[in-house]
């Protein structure tokens, strides 16, 4: 969140364009602007897992948090990839995406702006290995059997980093 | 008049949480400890017009220096001590903060603190650049160019400064007493550091 | 001073070698490599020669102000400037008459290669920073500034390849240096979008004939083409090396 205006808010979707969050997204349908400020509810630096709901050329993109684990994000840490990474990182039927969450133990987010909202993780190491393994995806060509060769890198980094008794 | 900047990007919450996170723990984002510095490159005569140049990346900051020295008159109160005049430029393409026009308190504030770690500690001595004393000494022109700004621009732009006038070569000047200046092949100039 | 001049006039090109050694159709050594910068989206560093200019390009993006923004299609802002000791004497960093028209020159002659209603009321920054200055620069930058945009993924029509030719002694010659530019009798720089077969830039500096004019378009054109080769391998190397991890 960049800035808080009277009936909504700026977002950073890091794009060409800003997003535009309304005040009703986030306070409901019933707010009232004069009845308590909008920047008395968000500040700038928050970050939000939204959706956009309409972009035309003709307007900024309109952002909305309806939608399943949409709203403001408390924790957890935000890194950046080139957006056209992203598929890799899903992977065909979500097969890396889902290889990441079940050997990092950590809930991984990926957006198509190429932002990744790793949380819930059980220690910082595996955040950090969660972190090393996106980055080596992003930094890796196609390859056949890309998913397995990530699997292998996070067990041994695990095991090297004692998180795990002898796994595999 | 200085205004508390308002361009800053907007550092998301958590990113901020996360750093001093790490730094309680003695980490760092790049996975450096608190005392590492990151990797530094130099390369010198990178500019074939300049008398001296040197292009420094401090990680993924990177800063040109180049050296120019130009025949002028020596300021009034120092007849017998050329001139060293340090310039910096923030240029637009080094990070999306920078906006095109002339120094802004950002440069001009690094254009002094090298000028005066080389001045205070007589990195040069002015007074062998004096060609006729009272009429003509060498100006020693420094500007540092920010090319790509990753943090430490004050470190880079010192390497590159120092590269710089350590490889930096100035024409012999012999005067021919009627008026002018012959100027012979380049040869090295004498830096006393 | 002018028998000086006359000196230098005369042996600019003899036997047909110019000073420097090349042939009248001998373009000077070129370099270009691209993505070197980490903050722009897309950046190039381009030598012609002795001829070294950067170029950096952000955007599409944000205008900043409402009245610089248009409704259908992306703005082009672009500076073209000399760094301070780019020249053989110090040249003061406030921009110039000349930066001044050159950036303007610059910037029309890239406006017709850039889609820009892929992103209305946006703005694409066009930083062109000349480091040495050796002749040529204008068309070094512009052949910087069209890798740029490629490397930040703006999509264009076509790059823009930019040459100069000269006329020394009467002959017509291809890629000026700044010696030949000051001594010659006309200096020519062009820009193409050679698979479109289109011009984007012509400008003119002391004279040709008419006959003169066409011969040295065509002799830009061969040039241009080998710039335009020279693009597409940089690109090619850039993402290639992706691809060895």
């Amino acid at each position: 969140m960049e800035e808080v205006g009277i009936t909504s808010a700026i977002l950073d979707i890091r794009a060409p364009y800003k997003g535009i969050l309304p005040a009703s997204e986030i306070a409901g349908k019933q707010y009232n602007p004069a009845q308590e400020p909008l920047i008395n509810l968000v500040s700038p630096g928050d970050i939000y897992l939204a959706k956009i709901e309409r972009f035309d050329l003709t307007r900024d993109p309109l952002l909305t948090l309806k939608g399943k684990d949409l709203g403001r994000i408390v924790d957890g840490i935000l890194i950046e990839i080139v957006p056209t990474r992203i598929p890799r990182i899903v992977g065909k039927k979500k097969s890396m995406l889902d290889m990441l969450i079940k050997e990092t133990q950590c809930q991984v987010v990926p957006a198509a702006n190429g932002r990744i909202l790793i949380r819930g993780c059980p220690s910082s190491d595996h955040e950090a290995i969660a972190i090393n393994a996106i980055k080596i995806i992003e930094n890796t060509p196609y390859i056949q059997g890309l998913t397995e060769k990530i699997r292998e890198y996070l067990v041994i980094e695990k095991v090297r980093r004692g998180l795990v008794r002898g796994e595999g | 008049m200085s205004i508390t900047p308002v361009d800053i990007p907007v550092i998301p919450a958590l990113k901020r949480t996360a750093i001093l996170n790490l730094l309680s723990r003695s980490q760092r984002i790049d996975g450096r400890s608190p005392s590492d510095t990151r990797n530094i490159e130099i390369s010198l005569g990178v500019i074939p017009n300049a008398n001296g140049s040197a292009h420094v990346k401090l990680g993924l900051t990177q800063v040109i220096a180049g050296i120019k020295a130009e025949i002028g008159s020596p300021f009034q109160d120092t007849p017998n001590m050329g001139n060293l005049i340090v310039n910096a430029e923030f240029v637009p393409l080094a990070s999306p903060t920078f906006e095109p026009g002339p120094p802004d308190e950002r440069a001009i504030e690094l254009a002094r603190i090298i000028d005066r770690s080389l001045r205070d500690v007589r990195a040069i001595d002015l007074e062998k650049l004096v060609i006729i004393p009272g009429r003509k000494v060498w100006n020693i022109f420094i500007d540092i160019y920010v090319i790509d700004h990753d943090g430490n621009l004050v470190d880079a732009s010192s390497i590159a400064t120092l590269a710089a006038l350590l490889s930096a070569k100035i024409p012999r000047a012999s005067v021919n007493q009627d008026k002018g200046e012959v100027i012979l092949d380049p040869t090295i100039a004498t830096r006393s550091l | 001073m002018s028998e000086e001049k006359v000196e230098v006039k005369r042996k600019l090109i003899e036997d047909g070698k110019r000073r420097d050694g090349r042939g009248p159709e001998d373009i000077r050594p070129l370099h270009f490599e691209v993505r070197v910068l980490k903050n722009a989206n897309g950046s190039a560093l381009v030598q012609y020669g002795n001829t070294k200019v950067l170029a950096a390009v952000y955007g599409p993006r944000d205008p900043g102000a409402r009245s610089m923004a248009l409704p259908h299609r992306a703005v082009l802002r672009c500076r073209y400037h000399m760094a301070p000791f780019s020249t053989h004497e110090r040249k003061s960093p406030a921009p110039s008459r000349r930066e001044i028209e050159l950036s303007k020159v610059v910037r029309e002659a890239l406006e017709p290669a850039v889609i820009t209603e892929s992103f209305p009321r946006t703005a694409i920054d066009i930083f062109i920073e000349v480091l040495n200055a050796d002749g040529g620069t204008r068309t070094a930058g512009i052949t910087a500034a069209s890798l740029a945009l490629a490397d930040a993924g703006i999509p264009m029509r076509d790059l823009v390849a930019a040459i100069a030719v000269g006329k020394v002694d009467g002959v017509l010659v291809l890629d000026i240096n700044e010696e030949e530019d000051m001594y010659g009798e006309a200096d020519m720089p062009m820009a193409f979008m050679p698979s479109l077969g289109l011009i984007t830039l012509i400008q003119l500096n002391g004279t040709l004939s008419e006959e003169e004019f066409w011969s040295a378009i065509e002799l830009g054109l061969k040039g241009a083409e080998k710039v335009y080769e020279a693009q597409k391998e940089a690109l090619r190397k850039r993402y290639a090396s992706v691809e060895q991890v």
